[in-house]
């Protein structure tokens, strides 16, 4: 099972990768494995070291310790203009003294080339990325989306095996955004290659791509596909870098078969046991969606129930979020579609009864 | 007296006062060309008339005529090396990051803020020693020296402006560091280099005071104008003025259209409302 | 996967910071500043100990040169006078050059239309780039005694008001008010163009006059510009030596009386004798006079740049 097999199924292996500045840790051995022809989100806050990440896999910084292996190549001793991986800048760098073509061009003729067929490459390129006729146009002369299109043919002719790209879509508006979105998806399942895609938007990992690594002070920490890590975070970072969740802590109290009760400030919470099960006595977090708690309705054994002060509402377009403070001073969310015209809240100040399913209630932060 | 009316009273105020400094900086330059070309002896009024009398003197005499090749000669020469030297050192500023870059910096920019006086006495003194004073390359080796610092300068501040990524994405796709120089930093710096290279040629070429320590009897311009200005009243002065003017006014032509685009943005801003 | 066999050491790769580039590239200019720059400058500061035999100067470590000229400060070659008259003929000319540029630049930033300010500012600085020695000699054809000033107030019958400027201190200072302003005019305008226009504005709304508001707002903003012109310019001035020898004819009047700058008595030094190590000893003095201008404006300056800290 050594083999070069195992090997060839993987387009790229990051083993231990670790980056200091002086004391400060970048990167603490980062593993992250990407399968052939891959989408793979790294997404994490500013300053988790996703660019730094991104960086070191393209060539630009060296690493403190770890290895990088693409098909199974060592890319160690391989300097940056010989390394299969290409890298679109957030920027997008064009170079503004060349037109559309001589950006595309520009990496095809950098080594021996017949220029009648590189016309025909580039041209296949811009049709490729829809740039047709645009070709002669001045950098300065594009919009921000054909400036992003140009940027990815100039990547793309030169036949990468990775696709390194660093918040490519955060310079352009809302409705670009979501458009290029779907055309990223589509160009990479036409190359078949693998794009690494770096990102501080959720909206980009989760619509994008088959797995999703979260970073966070330079560790992984947690990897898998958008739905694991959106409904089952793996820790207390995740939970609330992800999605609208709610914490609890506590103590746990009882571990059964089914639920397992935790004592926290706010009184015992239920939630559901997984496969694996925490000690009676650690401290664990619980973490509910905030679209999983419901106001006052029907009680049933099934479901925690705890008391909170209503506080405000944000109104959020097509829902509500409520604010709620709970006994211990923690605030909580609750997301509701209330029906539209709905008065505002008269009755900001009151106590209410709040109510959540043990089977929406995972554990999370146990050993 | 109305907001409006105070506020035009303050604007022609400002205009008048740009007006007379105008005259002020420009009124030795016109009278100098206004008295090569006329008959006067001495540059008194009222005038006697057209003439070229004096530029012909001026290419029969010869000595000044002489000085102006030597520095024809200097000051492009010591300008392109300048330039080259000041390029490569103003890219390795730029692109790496090592101790001691800020120093090094400010020591580039020294010589400029150094008077000529105090190197002049400075170069002549080792240059004395070293046998190397009193010929025209001697100037030329100083003049390098001196110009390098202003062609640092602009070439720098060209540089400086190129996103790091522009370079990084050149490597990324394929080039080595000698390609990615001659294709990507080196059209983008050119302003730059050009705009330097007019500055030290600028610089070189009205230099008197390093020129007058050690160039001996290669005499570049300024310092044979010194000569003849310390001897007699000679009108074709105010010829070879007249063809200095009209050089400087080619290179000041080549800085608008290079230096000044780096200084002040290609655009001036869009808000045009004068007045406090 | 099984890497235990396999040492994770840090991957040896050449980052773009490293590279042999950054020595090709810096070698000929520190290569250059050492031999012509730092080389003449050391030489320079030791060449003012060295003593003079048979007319031939001999390497030592002697402070002849230096006891010679504290020796003649105020007596014989009057060292100390001419430095008096350089101070004398920089300092006000440095602050009239200031001040008008100022004002230039004032009216440029705030009285010109926008579209229109490079040109003017292209009008003001261009005479940088005309020989400063044919500005002089311009000057001298000007304020001569038979010079087109006068000649032209003779010949329209004011001849009762022609002037008597030339080879004074003042023909000096107006030589180098002319070489020094299209430089302070950059200084000037990098301060004030900064000056963010919603200040002036927020003064001006809440009810300041336009003088209230340079006084309080602009001025205050341009102190560290202002004083950085004023030295800059007095040290430009304290090192010229053209001007005083082609205006100022050498030993110019003024208050202080006909004693030439320092610059000229070192230059006719030169010229004068063959003692270079005296000579190179002057040039040290001067230095040091300079150095002194440098560290009272860093000292004026400081108070205000911690002001502009946020």
């Amino acid at each position: 099972m050594q083999g070069g097999k195992a090997v060839a199924t993987k387009d790229l292996e990051l083993i231990g990768i670790t980056r200091r500045f002086g004391e400060f840790v970048a990167l603490d051995g980062i593993d992250l494995e990407v399968g052939q022809g891959e989408f793979v989100a790294i997404m994490g806050p500013s300053g988790c070291g996703k660019t730094t990440l991104l960086r070191i896999m393209a060539g630009l910084e060296s690493t403190t310790s770890g290895r990088m292996l693409v098909k199974g190549r060592d890319l160690a001793a391989v300097p940056i203009h010989r390394r299969p991986t290409r890298l679109v800048w957030q920027d997008y760098a064009l170079f503004p003294h060349l037109n559309v073509f001589d950006n595309i061009a520009f990496g095809p003729r950098l080594g021996p080339h017949v220029p009648s067929e590189l016309r025909k490459k580039v041209l296949e390129m811009a049709d490729l990325v829809s740039l047709e006729g645009l070709l002669d146009r001045r950098i300065s002369q594009l919009s921000g989306g054909q400036k992003q299109r140009v940027a990815l043919a100039r990547a793309i002719i030169t036949e990468p095996e990775i696709l390194l790209l660093d918040e490519p879509l955060s310079a352009l508006d809302a409705h670009l955004r979501i458009r290029m979105q779907g055309e990223l998806r589509r160009l990479q399942q036409a190359l078949g290659i693998s794009f690494i895609y770096v990102t501080h938007n959720q909206n980009e990992a989760f619509s994008m791509a088959d797995r999703v690594a979260v970073l966070n002070k330079g560790r992984v920490e947690q990897v898998g596909t958008p739905e694991a890590i959106y409904h089952h975070p793996s820790s207390r970072f995740v939970a609330q870098f992800v999605g609208m969740n709610n914490l609890f802590s506590g103590k746990v109290a009882t571990v059964s078969e089914h639920y397992t009760e935790i004592a926290s400030d706010n009184g015992p919470i239920r939630a559901v046991t997984g496969s694996k099960s925490p000690r009676i006595g650690e401290t664990v977090h619980v973490v509910v969606q905030a679209d999983k708690i419901k106001r006052a309705t029907a009680h049933t054994s099934n479901e925690n129930r705890i008391n909170a002060i209503l506080r405000g509402r944000e109104f959020a377009g097509s829902h509500n979020v409520y604010l709620f403070d709970l006994p211990n001073g923690n605030e909580i969310k609750i997301v509701s579609e209330d029906e539209p015209g709905s008065p505002p809240e008269k009755l900001s100040g009151s106590p209410s009864d709040l109510y959540f399913s043990v089977r929406d209630a995972f554990i999370i932060g146990f050993q | 007296m109305t907001e409006g009316g105070e506020r035009r009273a303050w604007i022609v105020a400002a205009r008048i006062w740009i007006g007379i400094f105008l005259v002020f900086l420009y009124l030795p330059i016109f009278m100098l060309i206004l008295f090569s070309m006329q008959k006067n002896q001495f540059a008194s009024f009222p005038l006697m008339g057209f003439s070229t009398e004096w530029y012909r003197k001026l290419f029969n005499d010869g000595t000044l005529i002489t000085a102006l090749g030597n520095s024809i000669l200097v000051s492009p020469a010591a300008a392109t090396v300048a330039t080259i030297i000041s390029f490569l050192a103003a890219y390795a500023i730029n692109r790496f990051e090592f101790r001691g870059r800020n120093l090094l910096t400010g020591i580039f920019i020294m010589p400029v803020l150094i008077p000529g006086l105090i190197l002049g006495v400075a170069c002549l003194g080792l240059l004395s020693r070293l046998h190397l004073n009193g010929e025209l390359y001697s100037v030329f080796l100083m003049h390098v020296l001196l110009t390098t610092a202003p062609a640092l300068a602009i070439i720098q501040l060209r540089l400086s402006q190129l996103p790091r990524s522009h370079e990084e994405a050149a490597w990324d796709l394929g080039a080595t560091e000698w390609q990615a120089l001659r294709r990507v930093v080196i059209p983008w710096a050119l302003p730059g280099i050009v705009g330097g290279w007019l500055l030290a040629f600028t610089f070189s070429f009205d230099e008197f005071l390093i020129a007058w320590f050690v160039a001996g009897f290669d005499q570049t311009l300024p310092v044979a104008i010194f000569s003849v200005l310390k001897a007699v009243v000679d009108p074709s002065l105010n010829a070879i003025g007249t063809i200095v003017f009209l050089i400087s006014g080619i290179v000041l032509v080549g800085v608008e259209m290079f230096v000044l685009p780096l200084v002040f943005g290609r655009e001036q801003g869009t808000d045009s409302n004068p007045g406090v | 996967m099984e890497n235990s066999a396999i040492a994770l050491r840090g991957a040896k790769v050449r980052t773009p910071n490293q590279s042999w580039l950054r020595e090709f590239c810096l070698l000929p200019a520190v290569a250059w500043y050492g031999v012509f720059f730092f080389g003449p400058l050391c030489f320079f500061l030791w060449f003012g100990f060295w003593r003079v035999e048979d007319y031939s100067p001999v390497a030592d470590f002697s402070l002849t040169n230096y006891r010679e000229i504290f020796a003649n400060m105020f007596t014989g070659s009057n060292y100390g006078w001419g430095i008096a008259q350089s101070l004398w003929v920089s300092v006000p000319a440095a602050l009239i050059a200031t001040t008008c540029t100022y004002l230039v630049v004032l009216a440029i930033v705030y009285g010109v239309p926008a579209r229109r300010q490079r040109l003017a500012l292209l009008l003001t600085v261009a005479p940088f780039w005309s020989s400063y020695l044919l500005r002089l000699y311009a000057w001298q054809i000007i304020l001569a005694r038979e010079g087109a000033i006068n000649s032209l107030l003779t010949a329209i019958g004011l001849g009762e008001w022609r002037i008597a400027l030339m080879y004074t201190q003042i023909a000096t200072r107006i030589g180098l008010i002319h070489y020094v302003t299209p430089i302070l005019i950059i200084i000037l305008y990098v301060t004030v163009s900064n000056i963010d226009r919603a200040l002036i504005d927020v003064s001006r709304n809440l009810g300041a006059t336009r003088l209230q508001t340079f006084r309080k707002v602009i001025l205050p903003l341009s102190r560290v510009g202002l004083i950085t012109s004023v030295s800059f310019a007095t040290i430009i001035c304290l090192g010229d030596f053209l001007s005083g020898s082609l205006l100022g004819g050498g030993g110019g009047t003024s208050l202080i009386g006909r004693v030439p700058t320092f610059p000229d008595m070192i230059m006719s030094e030169y010229g004068s004798s063959s003692n270079l190590p005296r000579t190179t000893a002057m040039a040290s003095i001067l230095v040091v006079i300079m150095l002194i201008v440098l560290a009272i404006s860093i000292r004026l300056m400081t108070p205000a740049l911690k002001g502009n800290r946020r």
